[in-house]
């Protein structure tokens, strides 16, 4: 069974049509890049996984997306629930204004977990997964704000990490990061995908074509074209992808 | 009806403001300005003069009368300044208020319109006091009391070792001089660590709604509150006036027994407004309504032939005048 | 027109200017007239004495009792409007429906809109009589009644400049907050309120600073008998109450009694000062964070 079927989905904002009878097959363990100029709808897509869509008061959907088989817009699914097992990193690192302590561990607290020990073991496991306890092992008490902006977003990797879940969901994580900052990233996603089932929104070409094992372009709300990374870069087979790739719009 | 049952929350810093009585003279088309009275003063005679002032209005539509309440220490010192013509008091002039009024050339002649009783009064639930004698109130009330006697079995070991709140008139007020006089035994001496208003209301108000209360204000507020007050007898400790302790009735207050707690209410005159005619009419009317009116609003009238002697007194002072 | 531009602009001097030189006015006469009192008091008794009875045979001018009457029906009016404003924040920000809110807020702008005299009589004749049901040992003035109402009075204050500050909060940190599992109510309480808390806070001051100056509803509801006390069941006198008893009583002008007030006003004045001020700097730094 795929991780992942999305199946004749449409979405959309009032009567704004944003994205349009999409479907895909994604297997575990891989990841996947979702590419495509600004506005073609690659964010909306990767929003309907976590559900984060829900807020926005005039979002209708139609369709049906399974998560190993499980429809996650069944009414008997409780959203919290789902968004424990997909994880989201978003575009500028949004660490909150606590401790960096309190920030990896806030998920778990949430989920009524008080044990110092277990939740030490977790700060500590989630921060080498996130290549980050060498750096802040001394200071898991300062505020999570006084570390700098690559620090901050590998911080909230961790902190998605620490709740364990099956699939992340990561939308443009390097695009606010210096260069250094940005390869440490993609290092990270490499390592991960042993683990997770990650989709990445990119609009960096050569970021999709290190990371990826699938890509998928985007445009005017269409998916025009998925296929394995190398494949879609070296011979695409709509020229709309061709177009894009090569630089000539988006 | 008294005048507490109408307005029963005007709360104590109002009290500068005069209470006009707007009577208008608009529709008779008579001058206005010659036919203004303007009374101020004592708030525990104020109800009798306002029911008076009423009364006479209907009668009299192109009559003015204003009633202030600035206490009775407030009115005589407006009254010897000339800014009123008749003022309220619920003690008898002082040396030194008179001779304000000397300096500004006033002669005043003194009226007594009624019998005020001072009750002592704690809430209905209260179970304890039965009654008190005077020296059980000057205890409660006299300056050395202050932050020491706070609590009620401080007054009798048998009552409860519970807070006791006190509210009285404020300093302003002739009530207050005549209750530290009468009980403390000094005009103006009494601790300071109590409600203290002006504004009767206010102590009704206070004792009315506190279990722990203990108050003391005219008799006329009391019979317009009776129902959520409990008046307490006082013993004067004077066995030539009656033994034991008496409680305030229009009797007890009429013949002297309930002492020393019982005064004649009084209504100043001054020589320059006795000249005016519109003020002997409204005076004599005054005085032919007291009895009833006295009553209506919980005060005790004189006796008949005392009436008309203030009558004969008044009229022997403005023949004075002229 | 240049002289009229010039006319409009010295007409508009002019407007600024009377502002300050009233206040410069008043601050001027509360030093001197307090002046007079300071020099037949000294500060230390006034700030140490634990009696406040100026117009009575044992005379003391210990103002720790209004003080103590001020901050307790202060703080009964903090302990109402804080929860109840922040829930009122939370619920507008996070739940609310764009058509409740606007329905709503200006309601709530009614509340800051009623007479204070009309609170006071509200607290005296509806809420007293329900609290001594609740709590039949209760003085019919009391700092519980008086405060609780003038927390209501205050609930504006709160809810609005707290929903300001609720607002003012990166919605990222809410989207981090749904995206780890987390209810609308966990991500308010967990993550808004405290990432808002100096925006609280300011609220907070300044609504300090209003229910210290409060003069009606304490005047009518709280008693008018100083008392050192922290027991909101017993009447208590405020600053103000006091003030405005000497102020409208017999007193006569020039006499100790009556510089009293001057005293107590400089203090209610200096008090609300520092507050205002601890308040703004508050507001400034907090908007350096978000900005």
């Amino acid at each position: 069974m795929p991780e992942l079927e999305v199946k004749h989905v449409n979405v959309y904002y009032g009567t704004n049509h944003v994205l349009q009878d999409i479907s895909m097959t994604i297997e575990a363990h891989t990841v996947t890049a979702l590419i495509g100029p600004s506005g073609c709808g690659k964010s909306t897509f990767l929003r309907l996984f976590n559900r984060m869509n829900d807020f926005i008061s005039d979002f209708r959907y139609e369709g049906s997306i399974l998560i190993q088989g499980q429809d996650i817009y069944a009414p008997q699914q409780a959203v919290e629930e789902l968004r424990k097992r997909v994880g989201m990193v978003f575009q500028r690192p949004n660490p909150f204004p606590k401790s960096i302590y309190d920030n990896v561990t806030y998920g778990l607290v949430l989920q009524g977990v008080r044990s110092k020990a277990v939740l030490d073991e977790v700060v500590e496991k989630s921060l080498r997964q996130a290549a980050l306890w060498e750096e802040v092992k001394n200071d898991l008490r300062k505020s999570a704000l006084a570390l700098s902006g690559g620090q901050q977003q590998r911080l909230c990797i961790a902190r998605v990490l620490a709740v364990e879940p099956h699939i992340l969901l990561m939308d443009e994580p390097a695009s606010a990061l210096d260069p250094i900052s940005t390869a440490k990233i993609e290092e990270l996603i490499y390592d991960l995908k042993q683990q997770y089932t990650i989709l990445i929104v990119t609009h960096n070409m050569q970021q999709a074509g290190r990371v990826s094992d699938k890509t998928a372009f985007f445009n005017y709300g269409h998916l025009i074209e998925y296929d394995d990374t190398g494949r879609l870069f070296t011979q695409p087979s709509h020229e709309q992808t061709q177009n894009y790739i090569t630089g000539r719009f988006g | 009806m008294g005048y507490a049952a109408t307005h029963p929350l005007r709360s104590g810093f109002l009290k500068g403001t005069p209470l006009l009585l707007a009577l208008l003279a608009a529709a008779c088309g008579e001058k206005s300005t010659s036919q203004k009275i303007s009374i101020d003063g004592s708030s525990t005679v104020f109800p009798i003069t306002e029911a008076v002032v009423e009364e006479y209005a209907r009668q009299h539509p192109a009559a003015r009368i204003t009633v202030g309440i600035s206490g009775t220490g407030g009115g005589f010192q407006k009254f010897c300044r000339r800014e009123i013509d008749l003022t309220n008091a619920s003690r008898p002039i002082t040396d030194r208020e008179g001779q304000d009024c000397q300096r500004q050339d006033i002669d005043y002649l003194p009226l007594t319109v009624a019998f005020d009783g001072l009750v002592v009064v704690v809430h209905p639930s209260n179970t304890w006091v039965k009654s008190l004698k005077v020296s059980e109130l000057k205890k409660m009330w006299e300056p050395a009391a202050q932050h020491r006697i706070l609590r009620w079995n401080q007054i009798r070991p048998e009552w409860p070792a519970a807070e006791i709140h006190l509210f009285g008139a404020g300093t302003a007020s002739g009530t207050y001089d005549y209750f530290t006089q009468a009980i403390v035994g000094q005009r103006h001496a009494s601790r300071g660590d109590y409600t203290a208003s002006e504004d009767d209301n206010v102590l009704v108000q206070g004792v009315s709604t506190d279990p722990l209360a203990l108050g003391f204000f005219g008799f006329a507020y009391y019979e317009a509150n009776h129902a959520a007050l409990r008046l307490v007898p006082i013993d004067d400790e004077q066995p030539g006036n009656g033994t034991g302790p008496v409680t305030p009735t229009v009797e007890t207050v009429k013949n002297n027994t309930y002492a020393p707690l019982s005064r004649p209410l009084l209504l100043y005159v001054s020589s320059v407004a006795a000249r005016r005619p519109e003020v002997q009419t409204f005076l004599h009317f005054y005085l032919v309504q007291a009895p009833h009116l006295a009553r209506e609003v919980g005060y005790i009238p004189l006796p008949a032939t005392e009436y008309r002697r203030q009558q004969t007194r008044f009229d022997e002072f403005v023949a004075q005048q002229r | 027109m240049k002289q009229r531009e010039r006319l409009i602009e010295a007409l508009l001097a002019l407007s600024a200017g009377i502002s300050v030189l009233t206040t410069g006015g008043i601050i001027v006469m509360l030093a001197v007239e307090a002046a007079h009192f300071f020099r037949q008091v000294p500060l230390g008794t006034f700030l140490t004495d634990t009696q406040w009875t100026p117009l009575f045979a044992d005379k003391h001018f210990g103002i720790l009792p209004l003080v103590a009457g001020t901050l307790l029906t202060t703080g009964v009016a903090i302990a109402v409007a804080l929860p109840l404003g922040l829930i009122i924040a939370i619920y507008l920000n996070e739940y609310a429906t764009v058509g409740f809110r606007n329905v709503i807020k200006p309601l709530l702008e009614v509340l800051a809109a009623v007479p204070t005299v009309v609170y006071g009589f509200f607290a005296l004749t509806v809420v007293t009589p329900f609290l001594q049901r609740l709590i039949p040992s209760m003085a019919g003035f009391n700092a519980l009644s008086a405060g609780s109402v003038m927390g209501i009075m205050i609930l504006p204050l709160v809810s609005s400049l707290s929903e300001d500050a609720l607002t003012a909060v990166p919605r990222a940190l809410r989207e981090a907050s749904y995206a780890l599992g987390a209810t609308r109510l966990q991500t308010a309480m967990r993550v808004v309120v405290p990432a808002a808390s100096s925006g609280i806070t300011v609220s907070v001051i300044l609504a300090i600073s209003r229910a210290v100056g409060e003069t009606m509803i304490v005047a009518i509801a709280a008693g008018q008998e100083p008392r050192l006390t922290a027991n909101p069941l017993v009447p208590v006198e405020t600053i103000t109450t006091y003030i405005v008893q000497v102020s409208s009583g017999d007193v006569a002008y020039g006499t100790l009694e009556y510089d009293t007030i001057f005293a107590a006003g400089i203090t209610l004045f200096i008090l609300t000062l520092v507050l205002n001020n601890v308040g703004y700097w508050f507001r400034q730094k907090f908007r350096e964070q978000y900005e």
